[in-house]
């Protein structure tokens, strides 16, 4: 497992310079770079230097097309409070020395908690930035002389704290794409998004909003309203003046029902509970009707 | 002593027949449709809505087509209503009417209560617009305290029904101004009291303009 640091870039440029000395590299053909020279080549041979820039060229932008490596964000879910780990997976086709990738997120979903190298990426240094809320930074770069080889598979894992309500989500999504191999020169590299989804609230007892919104043509009838939080997924138990009622679902979080108080009610009185993994949560409205 | 037998008798059939006179110039009950609904929306007005109930059906007895009585009939049905069915039938009311040839605010406006009561909410909604259109400054002819802020009302909590909070806010933000948006979560405050969603803000402040402002 690789060393993980923590810095703070200044800039939006790319960080590998600090780590990585660019090699030289003095790349040379000399069939390419015999080609054209007036008079010093026979014509077959001119011609087999076309045929055989043209096999090049072809070659080289089927490579483009379809080579390239692929960066991949795992998914993951969780209840608010948890640390969830999220795979870095790396798909190369050429050796790699390191990897640069800004990660965007909703900050007040999730937060970012620490990273490391993992699995095939196990020697990996990582390193982590943030230049402003929901942006993070993350180079993985091998310190030493080694090189991660082709292949494929997780290389790295960020873990994030997960902060929002029940429901709330997020894309992970990777810009800022470099990889480089050992010779320092950049690869190209293509990144695919994943996402977290918070699956339950904050660990507290389920709490209610209860509304009632009289009918103006009879006031002694009203629509009433409850809003849950924390709960446990299905509807409260509501009461109306010790009577049970059924609400029916407006949304996730929100129930209706219908009274009809009589002319001898003067008041009403609703109650409501519902029970998570928590406890049991209860809340009552007196509602006068005249 | 005959003579004055003979005046007593005289006297007592005098006494009977002025009371008989008197009780027939003095009596009141309608004859007609009409006389029965007056005498309907006065007891309506008066919040006797048992006895008015009674009048607009006696006026209905006297003539099945007189469209006043049916809508009399719709607004008592719609305050004695004690089920989502019972909202039903006191809209049916408002239908005879209109079947009959009466189409105005007062009309519209209690369909739409009933609509809203039987959960009908799109029908109600319409209902209540058509109401406020036609009548921008409505107040309900035999109720001064049903007017424009309630067709709104309808309006707010028929959506609020659907799930439609946002529909329902811009509704009740014509009675008050709310000040809520729902993408500035700093502006979630009902009465000095911050919400953690737009949906409970809405919610608080739907409530309160129904206490405020309902019938």
């Amino acid at each position: 497992m690789g060393a993980s640091r923590t810095r703070d870039p200044s800039s939006e440029t790319s960080d590998l310079g600090d780590i990585l000395q660019p090699a030289t590299r003095t790349a040379s053909d000399d069939s390419i770079q015999g080609f054209g020279r007036k008079g010093s080549t026979p014509p077959m041979t001119r011609l087999l230097c076309l045929v055989w820039t043209c096999v090049l060229l072809i070659a080289g932008i089927h490579s483009a097309f379809a080579g390239g490596s692929v960066l991949s964000i795992g998914s993951g879910e969780g209840a608010n409070g948890e640390t969830l780990g999220v795979v870095i997976s790396l798909d190369n086709d050429t050796q790699m020395k390191a990897l640069q990738f800004d990660l965007t997120y909703d900050s007040g979903v999730i937060q970012f908690v620490s990273g490391s190298g993992a699995m095939r990426g196990a020697n990996l240094t990582a390193t982590f930035g943030s230049s402003g809320p929901g942006r993070l930074r993350t180079v993985f770069h091998l310190a030493d002389d080694s090189f991660i080889p082709n292949g494929s598979g997780q290389i790295g894992v960020l873990e994030f704290r997960l902060i929002g309500g029940k429901n709330a989500s997020t894309s992970l999504v990777p810009t800022g794409l470099v990889l480089s191999d050992p010779d320092a020169q950049k690869v190209p590299l293509t990144g695919t998004q994943g996402s977290i989804l918070v699956t339950r609230g904050p660990a507290a007892v389920p709490t209610f909003q209860i509304v009632t919104l009289k009918n103006p043509g009879r006031t002694r009838t009203f629509r009433g309203f409850v809003r849950v939080e924390n709960g446990s997924g299905t509807a409260p138990v509501v009461t109306v003046n010790d009577a049970a009622v059924v609400p029916t679902s407006v949304d996730a979080d929100l129930y209706t029902f219908e009274h009809f108080a009589s002319a001898d009610e003067d008041a009403v009185t609703i109650f409501v509970s519902d029970t998570n993994a928590e406890g049991t949560g209860t809340d009552q409205r007196v509602v006068i009707v005249e | 002593m005959k003579s004055i037998f003979a005046s007593l008798s005289i006297l007592v059939l005098l006494l009977a027949s002025g009371c008989v006179e008197r009780e027939r110039v003095f009596r009141t009950d309608p004859t007609d449709a009409a006389g029965f609904t007056d005498r309907g929306w006065t007891s309506f007005t008066a919040g006797d809505l048992t006895a008015a109930h009674a009048d607009f059906v006696a006026a209905l007895v006297e003539d099945p087509t007189y469209a006043e009585a049916h809508l009399g009939q719709g607004w008592t049905l719609l305050g004695l209503a004690l089920s989502t069915s019972a909202m039903t039938v006191a809209g049916s009311s408002f239908d005879s009417a209109v079947s009959n040839g009466l189409d105005n605010a007062d009309l519209r406006a209690g369909r739409a209560a009933a609509l809203l009561g039987s959960g009908e909410s799109a029908a109600a909604i319409a209902d209540a617009v058509s109401a406020r259109t036609t009548a921008p400054n409505f107040v309900f002819s035999h109720r001064s305290s049903f007017g424009l802020a309630d067709l709104f009302l309808i309006e707010s909590f028929a959506a609020a029904a659907e799930g439609d909070l946002e529909g329902a806010l811009a509704a009740a933000d014509r009675i008050s101004d709310s000040g809520i948006d729902a993408q500035n979560s700093s502006s979630w405050v009902v009465d000095g009291t911050g919400y953690s969603s737009f949906e409970g803000a809405t919610l608080a402040f739907l409530h309160k303009m129904s206490e405020e402002h309902a019938g």
